[in-house]
C-alpha cells in the first residue's frame, strides 16, 4: 500500500462509503475450463470470492463492491472445478475505484486468503503496515528513543 | 464532440504550440472548437490575444462566480473560441482544498457548452496540481507533445503514472490519442526515442512530426497560427497534416 496523494482522492466520496471498485487483472490467459477469482478481505467481515469475466484476450475483469479507502487484502485464484490450480501471492491496498494488477503467480504452497483470518494477515509479513505507516512508526520511534537517551531516562 | 487534453509534465514541449496550431487547423478544416487555455502562466491567451486582459477568465468559472458561456471569447485570426486564462489560477489548489467535488468542476461546467463545438482542446499546466487533474477528469482522452529526447521518456512516465492514479483514486479512465513528436531534427537519437515509444509504451506516434522551425516561434510573436504567417513552411504543413491525423 503506497502513499495516498490527496489530488487523486475523490473528494465526493467519504471514507467507508460503498464504492464500487472495478477490478483489472493484466497479462493473463486462461485454458478451457479455467475461471479466475478474485478473493478480497475488508477491515472486517468475511472474504468475498468474485469472478472475473474477459475483457480481451489477456486481461480479466470484474467489480467488487469495498469502503472507500478501506485498508483491504487481496488474491487472484485460478480454479477449474473445485480444484484450485494457480494463485497469486496476497497483497494489500487502499479500496478506490479501480483495482489494477499484473497477474503474477506464485509456484510455493501459499495459504489462501478464504482460509486466513483478519488476525491472522495482520500478523503475518506480507501484510504488514504499509511502508509510509511503517516508515513513520519507525521514525517516531527514534525520535522518542533520542529523547528518552538526551534526558537520560 | 471530444474533450481533448493536450499535456505534458515535462515543460518546454511545445504543448500551447501543438495546442494553438492543432485547435487553428481544425478550425480551418471547418470545425468549431473552443480551446480552453488551463496554464497560469496564460501562454495560449497571450500567443493569440497579446497582452489584452480580461474581466472574466476560467478562474472566474472554476470558482463558480461566472458562467462558461460569460467567459468565452473568439478569435477571428485564429478561427477558434477560447476560454483566457490568468495568474490567479496559480493559488485556486488551496482555495478549491476543501471543496466537494473539487476534481469534477471543468467537467460539470462545460456539459452547457458540450453541444456547441465539436472539438474542445485543453492545454494543461506543465504542473500536476488541481487543474490539471480536472482537465484529466474533463477529457476523453490526451495528446502528448514530446521533443524526442532521453527525457522525454521520463516525462511519458509520469503521464502515465498520472492517468493511472486519475483511474485508481477518481474512477476515470482517459485514454491516449496519441504523442506528437515536436522541435523533430533528422538525427540517431530522436529516431530511437520514436521507437521506444511506440515499442516500450506502445503508445501511438502520430505520423507527421513537427520539425524545429522558427516560423513557429514567429507565428507566436505575430499573434498569429503558424499556417497563416507562414503558408508555406514546413511547420505550417506538418501541423495541419497532423490536425487531421488526430481526428
Amino acid at each position: 500500500m503506497s502513499k495516498t496523494n490527496p489530488l487523486f482522492v475523490d473528494s465526493t466520496k467519504m471514507r467507508g462509503d460503498r464504492i464500487g471498485t472495478q477490478v483489472e487483472v493484466q497479462n493473463i490467459i486462461l485454458h478451457d475450463g479455467e475461471k479466475l477469482f478474485i478473493t478480497v478481505l475488508g477491515q472486517q467481515g468475511q472474504p468475498m470470492n468474485t469472478e472475473l469475466e474477459p475483457m480481451d484476450e489477456t486481461s480479466y475483469g470484474g467489480r467488487v463492491l469495498l469502503k472507500h479507502l478501506e485498508g483491504i487484502s487481496y488474491q487472484f485464484v485460478i480454479e477449474a472445478g473445485e480444484a484450485r490450480l494457480f494463485h497469486s501471492t496476497i497483497k494489500q491496498a487502499r479500496a478506490e475505484h479501480a483495482l489494477v494488477d499484473k497477474w503474477e503467480p506464485v509456484m510455493e504452497e501459499v495459504v489462501s486468503l478464504m482460509d486466513l483470518k483478519r488476525e491472522e494477515i495482520a500478523a503475518s509479513p506480507a501484510a504488514s503496515a504499509p511502508s509510509s505507516d511503517r516508515k513513520w512508526i519507525s521514525d517516531a520511534a527514534r525520535t522518542g528513543q533520542s529523547l528518552l537517551e538526551k534526558w537520560d531516562l | 464532440m471530444s474533450i481533448v487534453s493536450v499535456i505534458n509534465q515535462k515543460g518546454g514541449v511545445a504543448k500551447t504550440t501543438t495546442a494553438l496550431n492543432v485547435a487553428s487547423s481544425w478550425a480551418k478544416q471547418g470545425k468549431r472548437v473552443l480551446l480552453i487555455d488551463l496554464d497560469p502562466q496564460s501562454s495560449a491567451t497571450k500567443a493569440v490575444f497579446g497582452d489584452q486582459d480580461f474581466e472574466c477568465t476560467i478562474y472566474d468559472v472554476m470558482m463558480n462566480q461566472k458562467q462558461v458561456e460569460e467567459v468565452i471569447v473568439s478569435s477571428d485570426r485564429f478561427g477558434f473560441d477560447m476560454i483566457p486564462a490568468e495568474i490567479l489560477l496559480s493559488g485556486i489548489d488551496i482555495q478549491l482544498a476543501a471543496y466537494f467535488g473539487r476534481e469534477g468542476i471543468l467537467r460539470r461546467k462545460l456539459e452547457p457548452i458540450n453541444r456547441s463545438y465539436d472539438c474542445i482542446i485543453i492545454d494543461c499546466s506543465p504542473s500536476l496540481g488541481l487543474m490539471t487533474v480536472n482537465a484529466l477528469i474533463a477529457s476523453k482522452d490526451i495528446i502528448i507533445p514530446i521533443c524526442p529526447e532521453y527525457f522525454s521518456m521520463k516525462g511519458i512516465d509520469l503521464i502515465l503514472s498520472t492517468l493511472q492514479s486519475i483511474r485508481t483514486g477518481l474512477g476515470h479512465k482517459v485514454g491516449v490519442r496519441g504523442v506528437v513528436i515536436t522541435r523533430y531534427r533528422d538525427r540517431k537519437i530522436a529516431k530511437e526515442v520514436i521507437r521506444q515509444v511506440r515499442e516500450q509504451y506502445g503508445l501511438r506516434v502520430f505520423d507527421n512530426y513537427i520539425p524545429d522551425n522558427i516560423a513557429v516561434e514567429e507565428a507566436h510573436h505575430m499573434h498569429f497560427p503558424v499556417y497563416i504567417h507562414a503558408p508555406t513552411s514546413p511547420a505550417a504543413s506538418a501541423y495541419m497534416e497532423l490536425a487531421k491525423e488526430m481526428l
